[in-house]
């Protein structure tokens, strides 16, 4: 080796070596980093070939539908669309006559407690007791999902939805829309990373829709998946990364919300569920 | 946390057994309407047969498990009727938790409600029939029809919550299942009530406890299927 050859190998041994130490120390956080990414791509929820019958009514017709974690999912459908029957079918409280439900890539036919542990459920009604006070309802439901530090978690639930003073009165003597809040604290109690929501605004007053919004985007970014079932077209657009339009049985139309534009995705809400401009 | 302490805590069984003990001891409605009723039960026949010291022990014993299946009855249209409003049972449903950890649960909270209604009744029966008090063979007599009555009784209350007339539903179907274990109980509590040999009490002792277990898995296995929608 000459000198020439040793200069420019010292050279390149000093100019690499911090890069190599600096990759070194950061390889672990590297790695968290790149599970958190794959965290974030990973699908919440995969719906196959839904198809659902009462009677002689077919509701649901061969839907498919599948949703990221952390990804906000609208779906938009007229009465009668099959949008309750949607989620009660993904929350395992219907069966499907025909095709899968995956929860974080696991089928709930096969593993029914572990997807109820990922998914929380606020539907029209609050499933909750009435003759019980919020609190004891809350502590019931947090022990059945196994709720570790429940006390903490009840008051940080609560807050967040602003409804930590009136935790000691009963469910029944309350009205719809604070009821509606003591329903989306016991879906999100266990941490699920699906929630499921079919039309949360419903019953809401305008500064517990904003609280929504703000629950939905904190939701976003904690990678919990949602899917949000409305037939209001302004809190689907608003709320949803994605807008799915439900229409005789199926996914109509699919688009995300930031590569279009809203007019276009009224007019074909429009179009699908046979309203009038 | 201990974990025996942290096993009763997270127990889903005894949660809901603790739930429907709190949600009845602040109601007070469905213990205090099957109470008045056996009761009324109990006081109505007396009139109605004149029961004498001769006539007494044939039907007295009768007299008192009719009284408890019927106050059973009455019960059992409650048991889930809290868990119909608001929809709590699909709260219920939506949790990790299998539905016989359901089942069992609400057959502990029936069977608990039962034996309270039972341990204020029979003193008062016991009275307005001139019976003994205190009558120990009557007591895993009592444990054991208890058991099976709850165990039946939860099953058709989930049933008959599922059609519209609930109330007539639930004797409908259940007063025709429960009759092995009726019989069965009114035999063994004859010798234990005017004070018979206990091997005329104990021989009924099992089969009572096959119906319980066969009640007890029967209905379960079968609660899966009737409560999903």
């Amino acid at each position: 080796m000459n000198n020439q050859q040793h200069l420019f190998l010292c050279n390149t041994l000093f100019i690499l070596a911090p890069y190599t130490t600096v990759l070194v120390l950061m390889s672990d956080k590297l790695k968290t980093h790149l599970v958190q990414i794959e965290q974030h791509n990973t699908t919440a929820l995969e719906v196959a070939d839904l198809t659902k019958s009462f009677g002689r009514s077919r509701v649901l017709n061969g839907l498919n539908l599948s949703i990221d974690s952390g990804e906000v999912l609208s779906v938009l459908g007229s009465n009668g669309s099959g949008k309750t029957t949607l989620i009660n079918i993904i929350s395992m409280l219907t069966k499907p006559d025909r095709g899968t439900v995956h929860v974080l890539r696991k089928s709930v036919d096969k593993n029914p407690n572990q997807a109820r542990n990922s998914i929380g459920v606020v539907g029209h009604t609050p499933m909750l007791y009435s003759g019980m006070s919020a609190l004891d309802n809350l502590t019931f439901f947090g022990r059945m999902f196994h709720v570790d530090n429940l006390g903490d978690r009840i008051s940080e639930t609560t807050y967040k939805l602003g409804v930590t003073d009136i935790l000691d009165r009963k469910i029944g003597d309350m009205s719809h829309g604070m009821q509606k809040r003591f329903a989306i604290a016991r879906a999100l109690l266990h941490e699920p990373e699906l929630l499921l929501m079919d039309e949360p605004e419903s019953g809401l007053d305008q500064s517990a829709v904003a609280l929504l919004r703000e629950l939905i985007n904190d939701l976003k970014d904690s990678n919990c998946a949602v899917l949000l079932v409305t037939h209001s077209f302004d809190q689907a657009v608003k709320l949803g990364d994605r807008v799915a339009i439900l229409s005789k049985g199926k996914i109509a139309y699919e688009e995300v919300t930031k590569s279009v534009e809203i007019a276009e995705i009224r007019e074909k809400y429009f179009k699908y569920s046979g309203k009038f401009k | 946390m201990n974990p025996i302490i942290s096993w009763i805590k997270f127990n889903p069984c005894l949660a809901i057994f603790w739930k429907d003990v709190m949600y009845e001891i602040r109601s007070r409605d469905t213990l205090v309407s099957v109470l008045v009723f056996s009761l009324l039960v109990i006081v109505v026949f007396n009139f109605g047969i004149s029961p004498n010291p001769k006539n007494v022990g044939m039907f007295a014993p009768g007299i008192l498990w009719i009284a408890f299946i019927f106050g059973g009855v009455l019960g059992f249209t409650r048991t889930f009727a809290i868990e119909k409003e608001n929809n709590a049972l699909d709260g219920l449903l939506l949790t990790p938790v299998s539905r016989d950890a359901i089942y069992l649960g609400k057959v502990l909270s029936t069977f608990t409600f039962m034996l309270v209604v039972e341990i204020i009744t029979f003193p008062i029966f016991a009275v307005i029939y001139n019976l003994p008090i205190l009558s120990p063979g009557f007591i895993p007599v009592a444990l054991l029809s208890t058991l099976g009555i709850s165990a039946a009784g939860t099953l058709f209350s989930a049933m008959a919550m599922k059609t519209k007339a609930r109330e007539v539903m639930l004797p409908l179907l259940f007063l025709p299942v429960i009759v092995p274990v009726l019989v069965a109980s009114i035999e063994a509590s004859t010798p234990a009530l005017i004070g018979g040999p206990w091997s005329d009490v104990s021989m009924w002792l099992p089969i009572i406890a096959v119906f319980d277990v066969v009640f007890l898995i029967v209905c379960s296995i079968g609660f899966s299927y009737i409560i999903q929608d």
